[in-house]
C-alpha cells in the first residue's frame, strides 16, 4: 500500500502544518513586553519547525528504504472506524436537545450492532435489553445517587 | 496522631471499605482484560466520586489503581497477552510455567509479590513523601520551573522508537495547554473567541479522550474479525497456601527487594511508570541472577521481578504527585485530575493543611493492597471468566460512561466534544506510532514550567540569572542539560532498545 510507504513523510508534513498554524496564531496575539504570553508559544513553534524538518528527512529515508514485498498489509477495517466515529458525533450532537435517555439507548444498540464480530449472530432482543437497562441504570444512579444531572432533553422524568 | 486516628476512622467506615473492595475488583478486571487499562478504570470511576467526600473518593481511585496494576498478571499468565503494559515481562515466564502445569504457582507468586511490591512502595511513600514535602515547601517559582524543565527533558527518554515523535508529542501537549488565559499577564490565547475555551482544556477530558476514547475507536478496526481467545483454566482449589513453598519464598526475597527498588525508583521519575519498570526489573534481575540462563523458561524469578516492580511503581509515582503535583505516569496524571475535582491541590501544602487526607490515602492503600491479595487469589475463577466478556457489548457502554464523566466535570456538552477531539488525536497518534504519554506530560508540566518561568522572572527583576543562581533550580537545570546530553549520546549507542515499551498506562 502506498500510504504506509509515505506515512512517516506525511507525519512530518503534519508536524510542519501544525507548527505553522500555531505560529500564525501566535503572531496575532497582542504584545505586552519582551517576554510575555507569546514567548513560550514562539519557542514551541520553533521546536515544531525543527522537529517537522527532522521527521521529513527521516520520512524521505524511510520511503526509500521501504520494500513493497516485505510489507505485510494489516487487515484493518477502516469503514467500521469511520462509522463508529460518525455514530459518536451524531450521538453527542443530539445529547442536549433530545436528552441522555433516548440518545444513549439508541447509541448503545447501534454501537453493539456495529461492533459485533463476523460470525457472531446479532441478538436484537439481548442488545435492546442491555442498552435500555444500562441507560436507565446510569441515568438514575447518577441523578439520584450521585447528584449528576445528565441532559434531560425532551423526556422529563425523575422530577 | 489524632489525624491518623481520624483518617483510620474514615477508611474503616463500612461504606469506604465496600467502595475500596469494589474498586479493587473493578481494577483487577480492567487490568486483566486486554485493551482495558488502569487509566480507563480511573477515568470511568471519577464521575462516581464527584459527589463524594474527597477522602472516600480518592480511596476508591487508589483501590482501582492498585487493582488494575496487578490484574494484568492474570491475562499475562493465562492468555499470554499482557492485560496492561505493566505486565509485559510477566508473560516471559508466566506462560512457560502454565505450559509446564505450574499455572497456579505462577499466579500465586504473581499475586503475592504484587501485594508485597505495593506494601513496600507505600512504606517508601510514607517515609519519603513527608520529608520531601518539608523541603518542597520552601520551593519558589525558580525551583518549580527547573523541576518542570527537568521532567520535560525526560520525555525524550520515553520515546524509544522515534525520539522526534516523542518530543513532538510533548511539544504538542504543551501547545494545547497554552489555550486559554495566559499566566501572569492574563492574555487570552487561542480561544477563537469562544468563552468555553477561556479556562483551557480540562486535564481530565484530555486524558479520557487520549486513553479511553481512542481505545474504543481502535477496537473498531478489528471488531469485525473473529477472534477467539483461549483462556486456560486452572483450578486453585487444591492449592496449599498460595501455591509455593516457604523455601521458594525465602529464595525470592533478595530478588523481590531489588525489583521493588527498581519499581519505586522508576515510579518516582516523572513520565515513566510501571510500563517500563517491569521490563527493567526483569532485565536487571536476570543479569544479577545465578541462574539467569533459565529466565524465560518458566521460573518464578521472572514473575517476581516483573510483578513486584510494577506494583512498587504505585508508591513511587505518588511521591512526586503528592509532594510536587507532578504526575509520575498516565494513571497519576488522571489521579491529579481527580484531586483537582475535589478541590485538592497536590503539593507540599497538602501535608500541612490536609494531613488527614494524606493519612487516609496511605491507609486506604494498605487496605486496598490486602483486598487485592484476597480478591485476586480467591476470586480468580470469576476474573478469568470475565476475560471473555464480549468486547462489542463492553466498549459502547464504556464510551457512554466516559461521556458521563466528561459531562459531569462542568455539566456542559462542550467537554464531551473535547474528549472526542482528543480521542481522535489519540487514534491518530496510534496510527502514526506516536507515544501518547509524552503528550500528557507536556500538557501538565508545560503550564507549570511557563507559569513559574514568568513568575520567577518577575521575582528576579527580569534577569535569567535568578534561575541559575538559585542552588536547587540550578541543580535541576544542570540535570536537565545532562539528561538531554545522555539521551542524545545514548541514541547513538542504540542500547536503549532493550528496555523499550511503546506506551505506558
Amino acid at each position: 500500500m502506498k500510504l504506509k510507504k509515505y506515512s512517516e513523510l506525511i507525519f512530518g508534513l503534519l508536524i510542519l502544518a501544525f507548527g505553522i498554524f500555531y505560529f500564525i496564531l501566535t503572531i496575532q496575539l497582542p504584545r505586552k513586553d519582551t517576554i510575555d504570553a507569546t514567548f513560550i508559544p514562539y519557542i514551541l513553534s520553533a521546536f515544531m519547525g525543527v522537529l517537522g524538518i527532522l521527521q521529513l528527512s527521516a520520512g524521505i529515508k524511510a520511503s526509500k528504504k521501504f520494500k513493497e514485498e516485505e510489507y505485510v498489509a494489516e487487515n484493518l477495517d477502516h469503514l467500521t472506524v469511520i462509522k463508529i466515529i460518525a455514530l459518536i458525533v451524531i450521538y453527542i450532537a443530539f445529547l442536549q436537545p433530545i436528552g441522555f435517555l433516548i440518545c444513549t439507548a439508541v447509541f448503545l444498540v447501534l454501537g453493539f450492532i456495529l461492533l459485533t464480530p463476523v460470525g457472531t449472530k446479532i441478538n436484537y432482543v439481548q442488545y435492546i435489553t442491555i442498552s435500555v437497562v444500562a441507560t436507565v441504570l446510569i441515568y438514575f444512579s447518577f441523578r439520584n445517587g450521585l447528584h449528576l444531572m445528565l441532559p434531560e432533553g425532551i423526556l422529563r422524568l425523575g422530577r | 496522631m489524632a489525624d491518623i486516628l481520624q483518617a483510620a476512622q474514615a477508611v474503616f467506615a463500612l461504606q469506604t471499605l465496600i467502595f475500596i473492595i469494589i474498586g479493587v475488583a473493578v481494577g483487577i478486571v480492567f487490568g486483566a482484560v486486554p485493551g482495558l487499562t488502569a487509566v480507563m478504570a480511573v477515568a470511568l470511576f471519577l464521575p462516581v466520586t464527584y459527589g463524594m467526600d474527597p477522602g472516600v473518593g480518592i480511596s476508591i481511585l487508589m483501590a482501582l489503581y492498585i487493582g488494575a496494576t496487578s490484574g494484568g498478571l492474570i491475562s499475562a499468565i493465562l492468555l499470554k497477552i499482557p492485560g496492561t503494559p505493566s505486565s509485559v515481562a510477566t508473560c516471559f515466564d508466566g506462560h512457560p510455567m502454565l505450559d509446564k502445569g505450574e499455572g497456579p504457582k505462577a499466579l500465586g507468586v504473581g499475586i503475592v509479590f504484587s501485594f508485597l511490591g505495593t506494601i513496600v512502595s507505600v512504606l517508601a511513600l510514607m517515609l519519603i513523601a513527608p520529608k520531601l514535602a518539608s523541603i518542597a515547601i520552601k520551593f519558589g517559582p525558580h525551583e518549580y520551573f527547573a523541576i518542570a524543565v527537568f521532567s520535560l527533558t525526560l520525555i525524550a527518554t520515553l520515546s524509544c522508537k522515534s525520539m522526534v515523535k516523542g518530543i513532538f508529542a510533548g511539544v504538542l501537549g504543551f501547545a494545547f495547554a497554552t489555550v486559554g488565559i495566559a499566566p501572569v499577564d492574563a492574555t487570552i490565547r487561542y480561544t477563537f473567541g469562544t468563552t468555553q475555551l477561556k479556562a483551557g482544556f480540562t486535564t481530565l477530558t484530555v486524558l479520557i479522550g487520549l486513553f479511553a476514547i481512542s481505545e474504543v475507536i481502535k477496537t473498531a478496526e478489528k471488531a469485525k474479525q473473529k477472534n477467539e481467545m483461549k483462556v486456560a483454566q486452572v483450578s486453585m482449589k487444591k492449592i496449599k497456601g498460595f501455591g509455593f513453598s516457604l523455601k521458594e519464598f525465602k529464595d525470592q526475597v533478595p530478588n523481590g527487594i531489588l525489583s521493588a527498588i527498581v519499581g519505586i525508583a522508576i515510579g518516582i521519575l516523572p513520565g515513566i511508570g510501571s510500563g517500563t519498570s517491569n521490563i527493567v526489573a526483569y532485565t536487571v534481575s536476570k543479569k544479577r541472577s545465578k541462574r539467569g540462563e533459565l529466565y524465560g523458561t518458566g521460573i518464578i524469578d521472572g514473575i517476581v521481578a516483573s510483578e513486584t516492580s510494577n506494583n512498587a511503581g504505585i508508591g513511587g509515582a505518588l511521591i512526586p504527585l503528592m509532594t510536587l503535583g507532578i504526575p509520575g505516569d498516565a494513571v497519576t496524571a488522571i489521579l491529579l485530575g481527580g484531586f483537582m475535582i475535589h478541590g485538592i491541590q497536590p503539593g507540599p501544602l497538602l501535608f500541612i493543611n490536609n494531613s488527614v487526607l494524606v493519612y487516609t490515602i496511605f491507609i486506604a492503600m494498605f487496605v486496598a493492597a490486602i483486598a487485592m491479595l484476597v480478591l485476586e487469589f480467591y476470586g480468580l475463577r470469576i476474573f478469568t471468566r470475565l476475560l471473555n466478556v464480549p468486547k462489542h457489548l463492553l466498549l459502547p457502554i464504556i464510551f457512554v460512561l466516559c461521556v458521563v464523566g466528561a459531562f459531569g466535570i462542568n455539566s456542559r456538552v462542550f467537554d464531551v466534544w473535547t474528549i472526542v477531539l482528543f480521542g481522535l488525536l489519540g487514534y491518530m497518534f496510534y496510527r502514526f506510532d506516536v507515544p501518547n504519554a509524552p503528550f500528557i506530560m507536556g500538557f501538565i508540566l508545560g503550564p507549570m514550567a511557563e507559569t513559574n518561568f514568568r513568575r520567577g522572572l518577575m521575582l528576579s527583576n527580569g534577569e535569567f540569572r535568578g534561575f541559575i543562581a538559585n542552588p536547587i533550580s540550578g541543580l535541576f537545570l544542570l540535570l536537565a542539560v545532562g539528561s538531554i546530553l545522555w539521551t542524545v549520546f545514548g541514541s547513538y549507542r542504540e542500547k536503549k532498545k532493550q528496555i523499550c515499551v511503546s506506551n505506558l498506562s
